[in-house]
């Protein structure tokens, strides 16, 4: 069975396994000139009725444009101000809980539109879109709850529903070396991949703290690392069947930091996991 | 403690020297000791700036009086020259900057150098009240004026300030990405400050007053500015003087005390008017009037909308 719980375009890229970086001023700047009404007001023809206006109203009244200049001003440079702060806040969450993609497992913090798949910019998603709660591409209207923003991977493409749910808690990668791969996986696991013939990749979508992807793999001398390289650093539980030699076992181990839990397990008699240590 | 109070004692602290200059070695000495420095650098901006502050009254920009918050044109010929000058740096900036334009100095040389020296040569022969050899070192100083035109105005205080605070708050959290990025927000709105400050005093150019009338003006709209006393009371009594002193240089005969000159009056005025009893309260209510409407009108499902809607239902 695979369920679906994102849509693909397929494409290939390499995994991407950088962090977010702070946002930029004028990035800043670009991102919140998409509300309607700033969008409106920096068309040219309406950038020519401003100067004409500005112009006639400093000769009339020139504290009241004065006023109203220096207002228009303060509150585009205070929800700057604020935005970039909440982007810092936002990203350097996006750092500690490591959000992966559950399609190609690359990092993800980006959001996209659900009817034209375009990237949004991440203030759609600020104060539940307050200041940006449409597609600047096709104009739909974007909201978490509605499902019509989604958190997308700049690698594959594919997309999320929730967003608000996949950045708002830890992803954690649990790694299983097994002698053997279990025939049927249940409880809310997802395979991500068609498996193969010695690893298994799930994905658990369900848990309010933290989403988790499940790695189970025999010992495969052929492959360099058990697991992607750039997930042994994310690795939170390694499991490693009692029956594999010790070497074997230490070898694997030897891979993983030291914040990595390890434990020995085994299938009692009735299929149920029992812990060895 | 009241605000008003609170803010009268960091300007007071904000007009000493030993402040000034003790504070910007401490958070240099800060920004040397603490790892990583990208934590602590924000925090050198404003305070750099709080110096400058302060070391700017010593930047001659000619044709003006300025104090520590201010910078006003007297004389219609030097704001044009001025006006001209940023138009030519914004231009060469612009091309430089945003279109990655290469140039072979030593082959394509000699334009620019007509363009950035001799060009502002020869304007401030015409525009500035400059004498003699002084004309030299007019484009030179005059790049530093435009700094000074940009940065000194009435904001520059209150946001530097803003600026410490809110640079101390990253520090504490260790968000030095986020430090920059405001550090960039202070230096816009400065600049947007400063623009203001030297456009509207396009209004009035008609104007005309003696310099005694201007030092009279200056010290009725600023009855409490100890810098306007002592900087601009000195400046305009001394007047023969100040080329030798070299803060603000203007031709020793050319403008005498009764001869009439050209003044741009309504920055006091509208700065005046700016007081936090008054105007500010009206721009903070502005301001939340912008807010909810850059709220307001994203909320409304426009036509296009709810055709989209259709279609996904």
């Amino acid at each position: 069975m695979f369920e679906k719980i994102f849509t693909s375009t397929g494409r290939k890229l390499d995994v991407n396994k950088d962090n977010p970086t702070s946002l930029l001023l004028a990035e800043a700047c670009g991102d919140l000139v998409q509300n309607r009404l700033l969008k409106f007001a920096t068309r040219p023809p309406m950038l020519i009725v401003e100067a004409v206006g500005l112009i006639a109203g400093l000769f009339m009244a020139p504290l009241v444009v004065f006023k109203l200049l220096i207002g228009a001003l303060a509150s585009y440079g205070l929800l700057v101000g604020a935005y970039l702060f909440w982007y810092g806040r936002f990203i350097h969450r996006n750092r500690i809980y490591r959000p992966l993609c559950p399609h190609c497992t690359s990092r993800m913090w980006q959001f996209c539109c659900k009817r034209c798949h375009e990237p949004v910019p991440a203030l759609a998603f600020w104060l539940w879109g307050a200041f940006l709660t449409h597609c600047p591409h096709c104009g739909f209207r974007l909201s978490c709850r509605l499902g019509t923003l989604l958190a997308s991977c700049s690698t594959c493409a594919s997309d999320f529903e929730r967003p608000d749910l996949l950045y708002g808690k830890p992803t954690h990668v649990v790694v299983w070396i097994a002698e053997t791969l279990p025939a049927q996986i249940g409880g809310g696991w997802i395979p991500i991949k068609p498996h193969g013939a010695q690893e298994m990749a799930l994905y658990h979508h369900g848990d309010e703290h933290s989403a988790s992807f499940l790695f189970i793999s025999t010992d495969d001398h052929s492959k360099p690392t058990p697991v992607d390289e750039h997930l042994i650093g994310q690795t939170r539980l390694l499991l490693i069947s009692n029956k594999l030699p010790e070497t074997t076992a230490n070898r694997i181990k030897a891979f993983f930091t030291h914040r990595t839990l390890r434990e020995e397990i085994a299938f009692d008699s009735n299929g149920e996991l029992r812990r060895e240590s | 403690m009241n605000l008003e109070s609170i803010w009268t004692w960091l300007r007071t602290l904000s007009d000493r020297w030993e402040f000034v200059g003790g504070l910007l070695v401490l958070v240099v000495l800060f920004n040397r000791i603490v790892r990583p420095q990208s934590y602590t650098s924000g925090l050198l901006l404003p305070v750099l700036l709080l110096f400058m502050r302060k070391l700017a009254l010593y930047v001659p920009v000619s044709g003006t009086i300025s104090t520590v918050d201010r910078v006003m044109f007297w004389l219609v010929d030097a704001y044009i020259y001025f006006f001209i000058l940023m138009t030519i740096y914004a231009l060469v900036i612009w091309g430089f900057g945003f279109r990655k334009t290469k140039i072979d100095w030593t082959e394509e040389g000699w334009p620019w150098f007509l363009l950035l020296y001799v060009g502002p040569l020869i304007g401030s022969g015409i525009c500035l009240p400059v004498d003699g050899w002084s004309h030299l070192y007019m484009p030179v100083i005059s790049l530093l004026g435009i700094f000074k035109i940009l940065l000194v105005n009435p904001i520059l205080l209150p946001l530097i300030w803003m600026g410490i605070f809110a640079q101390a708050l990253l520090t504490l959290f260790a968000r030095g990405a986020s430090a920059r990025e405001m550090n960039k927000l202070l230096l816009a709105s400065l600049m947007i400050g400063g623009f203001v400050q030297f456009g509207f005093q396009i209004i009035n150019f008609t104007q005309s007053a003696t310099i005694s009338e201007i030092r009279e003006r200056w010290q009725t709209v600023n009855p409490g500015d100890k810098e306007t006393k002592d900087f601009l009371g000195v400046w305009v009594e001394r007047l023969p003087q100040l080329q030798k002193s070299g803060v603000n240089i203007i031709e020793k005969s050319a403008y005498p005390e009764g001869e009439m000159v050209k003044i741009v009056k309504t920055i006091p005025d509208v700065w005046d008017n700016l007081q936090p009893g008054g105007a500010v309260r009206q721009i903070i209510i502005i301001s939340m009037i912008f807010f909810v409407l850059f709220w307001l009108i994203e909320r409304i499902q426009w036509g296009d909308e709810r055709d989209l809607s259709r279609e996904r239902d």
